[in-house]
């Protein structure tokens, strides 16, 4: 997204200009925040204007563990862990402990995620996915 | 004479019903596949659009749901969801929703909400999405889900998309969903017995079409039906042919994601 608040979105953009437009406060986290000057000249891509946008956030792997088009893929490996560990309340406060309250801020989540399995969901950029990603939970290996 | 499973058998009937020239919504799950071996076999120009705003996707690999990035590779044009569902649906551009559902009764009336009473749910679903509004604006639904008497009742524990006809609020008054201005309604049901569809003038759901190669027979899904229904007219389906197991095994879901080989 661009310093003023211009947002770039690929990929389809849903509802979020709507959202905004809705809105009376918008915080946009961005993977990346650039000049306003990178993203002037093809305005087709640019989903929401700066002037519907009051706080920008820049922080890479921010929609993780959902996928971000062109970026990274959906984690297969947090969704199994979430799932098994939504199934009761004492595994549950384990993991909220464990990947929420300890890791204490947004870089702490990543580093406990690990160089190796960001390196994994990481996207072809112009397929918009990872193509060699195991997406059967109950097939899973290890992040290796 | 290949063996296959029950779930293929139903992405495959879903896909028969699709023709060459639609222009078809379509939801998670089972609807996605259905619509990409269509699209793979007899209906290539078939035009298949997601909610989150993919339009005409042909993707490379199936999409695990209606915003993943596989639906958005190569599409000729991107809308906003306000755009596909208020605009180009409201607009009747679209011929078919495809949905799935966890009730159904004999209007094709569909539940996707929670079994039980809403402020105390024995279980809650995602709900609607787009659903309802896709059950009242596309010219015809396709509803596809599990067969059992629990799903097909006579009474729906929570109404989320409307099928042919519905209580009018606040009085229950039954009435058709035309007097409520809706166009369209539902055209069949897949179900992992076979494939029903509904009476001209009653539009009560009735037994097209059955499973007969995996074994089903009229009676049983009569059994396993909780309202009557009619299975007079109802015809054996032929088993899935060697290039539809093929390309679906191959080339819609080769990794197994709702197939689960």
């Amino acid at each position: 997204m661009g310093e003023k608040g211009t947002v770039r979105i690929r990929g389809g953009n849903s509802l979020d200009y709507y959202a905004a437009l809705a809105s009376k406060l918008v915080i946009v986290s961005a993977e990346r925040i650039v000049s306003e000057e990178e993203l002037r000249g093809d305005s087709k891509p640019n989903a929401i204007p700066g002037i519907a946008v009051n706080v920008i956030v820049e922080a890479p792997y921010g929609a993780h563990p959902t996928a971000l088009f062109g970026h990274y893929d959906n984690d297969p490996w947090w969704f199994k862990d979430y799932i098994a560990a939504s199934r009761d309340e004492e595994k549950f406060n384990k993991w909220l402990k464990e990947w929420v309250l300890d890791v204490v801020s947004h870089e702490g989540y990543l580093k406990k995620l690990g160089a190796k399995r960001l390196e994994q969901i990481r996207s072809d950029p112009v397929k918009g996915y990872n193509p060699f990603i195991q997406r059967r939970m109950d097939k899973l290996g290890e992040v290796n | 004479m290949i063996k296959y499973e029950r779930q293929e058998m139903m992405a495959i009937a879903g896909a028969r019903l699709l023709k060459n020239d639609e222009v078809v919504i379509v939801g998670t799950g089972l609807p996605l596949v259905s619509v990409l071996l269509a699209k793979c076999t007899h209906a290539p120009d078939l035009i298949m659009v997601m909610e989150a705003g993919m339009y005409d996707s042909n993707p490379e690999a199936l999409p695990f749901c209606v915003c993943d990035p596989r639906g958005a590779y190569r599409n000729p044009w991107m809308a906003t969801a306000f755009e596909l569902m208020g605009q180009l649906l409201q607009n009747r551009k679209i011929d078919v929703g495809f949905l799935g559902g966890a009730q159904i009764d004999c209007y094709g009336n569909l539940n996707s909400t929670c079994i039980g009473p809403y402020a105390l749910p024995d279980k809650r679903f995602e709900g609607s999405g787009g659903a309802c509004d896709i059950a009242i604006m596309a010219k015809k639904t396709i509803l596809i889900m599990a067969h059992e008497r629990k799903r097909f009742v006579e009474q729906l524990d929570f109404l989320t998309s409307p099928g042919w006809k519905v209580s009018r609020y606040p009085d229950g008054l039954p009435i058709f969903r035309e007097q409520l201005g809706m166009w369209g309604g539902p055209y069949a049901v897949v179900s992992t017995m076979g494939v029903m569809k509904f009476a001209e003038g009653t539009h009560e759901m009735y037994l097209d079409g059955y499973f007969a190669d995996l074994g089903v027979t009229p009676d049983q899904v009569k059994e396993n039906t909780g309202f009557t229904i009619d299975v007079s007219r109802a015809t054996p389906i032929n088993p899935p042919t060697d290039n539809e197991l093929r390309i679906l095994r191959t080339k819609v879901d080769p990794e197994g994601i709702f197939m689960k080989y």
